[in-house]
């Protein structure tokens, strides 16, 4: 069920009233009912591997906490949550992988295998195995009961696609049960139309038709459109999934909780170092704490330093997706971590004024993130290079479709606007409440979204970050 | 103080009013910039359920005293070009003249064929056609429906016609791999059930032309500025996709027959998706009474073994599953797969060929005639 249909509205609607009328000590359960209720329209029998996973890693959990050596059942843990990831969503493609080999070598080749990847099992991994280790190191408690953990694990607004929760925020909010007050209402309603607006209008209507198109044809269009398709592909996919954040954290306000921040102006950022500071947030986060830290970090010097950051992004590329352009794509941008690094002593701090020097940055950084994103999006190599070429190549003179391009400036000031906004929301909060046409500006924004994002949703595809 | 208070008291209330106002003023004036520009009117993927309640509705009027067949299948029964001739009019042809020999009782077959309508739809339809209470059922089984490739093409929105009471069974089929998932199942049931299909529709209608209006809006803004090349990629993109479907054109490649026949051809398991839906399908009829006949429609085994793609083997196999199926339900199965020459196929999906229609069509409709009971031959019941 995916947010941006008719029937996840009427599910949710469903789920907000009841919400509302139950009393607060039931609410979780009511919510737990619903999330389950919520993995299940999709294929049902994937939700008994989801409660298998659940159970035994709270069963490993609790042994955990009792035992003199919990190092071992945080081992089997771990073993056992990533090995599921593995099976479900990388055994084909290693299958694929090694088949050549095989059958040079050995004459035979492994037999194709096809099966079907549950939903959201990259997200809800990374949350099992981020709260087993921050018990193990101590950081929090434990759920009490399995019905808590099962709420944490499968939380319907998060469970598909993230923001990746950790323990530490999110159990606290379940053991106050959700706290519905006015204020984080009204921010839920915003977040629900900035995603809808972002997803629907932005990343499925006007962005997607171009870059689809020249991905689709790689090398034939002229130079100016395949920049555009770029620029646009790079807009769409941030829009797809901070929009998809913003509704799944706008959800959590209406129901009472507060779910991280995901997403924040990525493409504003003046180095790679702050791009992955800002771009999928709680992922990098996640990668940082429960990857690079454990290879090394920076604690044993540059050599060191260096080697944990490639194989934190190439495993992070691969976490995208089961296929060798995930891996390239994360490849690169370890490597412009590394050289970022080796380069610049101390980077700029994200709180320090931007200076006309940092525009320059920021664009010429926008443009390094956006040539990895062909290989991200092209689906083969021969592909992303032929883009290449026609970018490097071809003529820019002429021949530049019009509304693609503006909708592409729109998009660089609407990013702008998003920073503007989210720096100075207490002002525009205060501003909107004294005037006394508030509620009708507010009211009309509002309602003028929903017509934009119905009259979108024709073309509604499926969140890109499903497939991952 | 207190009027701050009222006022932020009332506030809730107030933006919703604003909020409809301000959808209300936006939907209309997109809809008033739709026609203003005559942005185009797409097809829309629900509009097979309009298509199958009109349908149902003409079939329901069935002569009176008369022997009904119901003739079920897809575009490989029917002449996709033309839509005179199909395998239910030549069968007409055909069931009438041996009836008038034998009973002298009206045979009417009344065709329920559509393009995409394959076998799962056949599955979410089952009841409805049960209703019709025909004499005989005839089901033309594409052998693509097993492919993995043919999935996208099955309409999901007809799950609407599963009926409640069958929804557990349909739970406990794979009819995700057609996209039918509850939330689907039950969104579009109760879409029906308050009869708000044609809302729904319009609705639907209404965003693809938004769609399409974008490019209106695009190819006046380029005509404006004085550069209309800008959007020529459009016409070389479409060049491309028209030269590829070339490639497929009026015969099967490697790829699009592995892509379209591949399952069927290495040989469907035991239970395959297809299958359990076949044999569920046969279960609802097989509950009314009514006999029905499986047969699979004619394909181009003489390209197929050109491109020496043809596994006798395979096929046997997957051939040999679906009679034990359609048996197992107590219908009768009849295989046409290797009864055409390559002639009479018009392209890669192994259409009959329009100007050879009343031939072919004919063919299999003689081949099928022989197996359908006569009217005097049937059970009491099914009469």
């Amino acid at each position: 069920m995916l947010f941006n249909t008719a029937q996840f509205a009427v599910f949710f609607v469903v789920v907000l009233l009841v919400h509302r009328a139950v009393p607060s000590g039931a609410r979780n359960t009511w919510l737990l009912m619903c999330s389950l209720a919520f993995y299940t329209v999709w294929i049902p029998a994937y939700l008994l591997l989801l409660l298998f996973e659940i159970s035994a890693n709270f069963l490993l959990l609790r042994r955990m906490q009792r035992s003199p050596r919990p190092w071992i059942y945080l081992r089997i843990s771990v073993a056992f949550t990533l090995g599921s990831l593995a099976f479900f969503k990388y055994a084909a493609f290693l299958i694929e992988s090694v088949a050549p080999m095989s059958g040079a070598l050995f004459g035979v080749s492994p037999p194709v295998v096809d099966i079907l990847l549950p939903l959201g099992i990259s997200f809800y991994s990374f949350q099992m195995i981020a709260l087993q280790v921050d018990v193990y190191r101590g950081a929090i408690e434990p759920p009490r009961s399995l019905a808590r953990y099962t709420l944490f694990i499968a939380f319907f607004p998060q469970l598909i696609a993230g923001p990746i929760l950790r323990g530490a925020e999110f159990l606290p909010q379940l053991e106050r049960g959700g706290v519905v007050e006015p204020t984080r209402t009204r921010r839920g309603v915003w977040l629900i139309a900035c995603g809808l607006l972002k997803k629907l209008v932005f990343g499925d209507f006007l962005l997607a038709r171009v870059s689809e198109a020249v991905f689709e044809f790689p090398g034939v269009a002229p130079a100016s459109v395949h920049l555009i398709a770029i620029y646009s592909f790079a807009f769409q996919i941030y829009f797809d999934f901070s929009g998809y954040t913003d509704m799944a954290r706008g959800m959590g306000c209406l129901l009472g909780f507060d779910l991280p921040l995901n997403f924040r102006e990525p493409y504003l950022s003046r180095n790679p170092a702050e791009f992955w500071r800002r771009w999928h947030m709680t992922l990098s986060l996640w990668l940082r704490d429960y990857l690079y830290i454990p290879l090394g970090g920076n604690r044993h010097g540059p050599g060191r330093m260096y080697a944990a950051l490639l194989v934190t992004m190439l495993l992070g590329g691969l976490w995208h997706g089961a296929a060798w352009n995930f891996v390239i794509w994360g490849g690169m941008h370890g490597l412009l971590l590394v050289v970022h690094r080796s380069v610049v002593r101390r980077p700029r701090g994200e709180r320090e004024p931007f200076t006309l020097g940092d525009i320059a940055r920021v664009v010429l950084f926008f443009h390094a993130t956006c040539v990895l994103w062909i290989f991200f999006r092209a689906a083969t190599f021969e592909g992303a290079w032929k883009i290449l070429v026609r970018l490097c190549t071809g003529s820019y003179l002429g021949d530049w479709p019009l509304l693609p391009t503006l909708v592409v400036v729109a998009c660089v000031a609407l990013h702008v606007l998003e920073r503007l906004v989210r720096t100075n929301l207490p002002a525009i909060r205060s501003a909107l409440a004294r005037n006394p046409a508030g509620a009708a500006i507010e009211g009309l924004a509002l309602g003028a979204v929903a017509a934009l994002a119905a009259a979108a949703s024709g073309v509604a595809s499926e969140f890109i970050y499903f497939q991952f | 103080m207190n009027t701050h208070a009222r006022t932020s008291h009332r506030r809730p209330w107030l933006v919703l009013l604003w909020s409809t106002v301000g959808f209300g003023v936006v939907a209309w004036s997109l809809l008033t910039l739709l026609t203003t520009t005559r942005a185009p009117y797409p097809v829309v993927a629900l509009d097979v359920l309009g298509w199958f309640d009109d349908r149902m509705e003409r079939i329901a009027n069935w002569p009176p005293q008369s022997h009904r067949v119901l003739f079920i299948g897809d575009s490989l029964a029917m002449d996709v070009r033309t839509r005179r001739v199909s395998v239910a009019s030549q069968l007409q042809k055909r069931l009438t003249a041996r009836a008038a020999v034998r009973t002298r009782s009206p045979i009417k077959v009344q065709p329920l064929t559509s393009s995409g309508f394959s076998l799962y739809s056949h599955y979410f339809v089952s009841d409805d056609v049960a209703s019709l209470k025909p004499d005989q059922v005839i089901l033309a089984l594409n052998l693509m429906s097993f492919s993995e490739g043919w999935r996208s093409r099955e309409r999901y929105q007809l799950s609407a016609f599963i009926s409640p009471h069958r929804w557990l069974e349909a739970l406990g089929l794979p009819l995700h791999e057609v996209g039918v998932t509850v939330d689907r199942l039950l969104f579009y049931r109760s879409i029906r059930a308050i009869g708000a299909f044609d809302a729904w529709w319009w609705l639907q209608r209404e965003q693809a032309r938004a769609n399409r209006g974008y490019w209106r809006f695009a190819e006046w803004l380029q005509e404006w500025s004085g550069y209309p090349d800008g959007l020529g990629y459009r016409k070389e993109f479409q060049k491309l996709r028209f030269r590829r479907s070339r490639v497929f054109g009026d015969r099967a490649t490697p790829s699009s027959a592995r892509a379209l026949l591949g399952a069927a051809l290495d040989g469907v398991d035991p239970d395959h998706a297809g299958l359990q839906v076949l044999g569920a399908f046969l279960a609802h009829v097989r509950e009314a009474s009514i006999p029905v006949v499986v047969y699979v429609p004619p394909m181009n085994v003489e390209h197929l073994r050109s491109l020496g793609m043809y596994n006798e083997e395979g096929l046997g196999l997957t051939l040999k599953r679906i009679r034990t199926i359609v048996r197992g339900h107590g219908a009768t199965f009849v295989d046409l797969h290797d009864v055409l020459a390559d002639a009479e196929f018009t392209d890669f999906m192994d259409h009959l060929a329009a100007d050879r229609a009343e031939t072919s069509f004919g063919a299999v409709a003689d081949l099928l005639s022989s197996h359908i009971q006569a009217p005097h031959t049937l059970p009491k019941a099914a009469r």
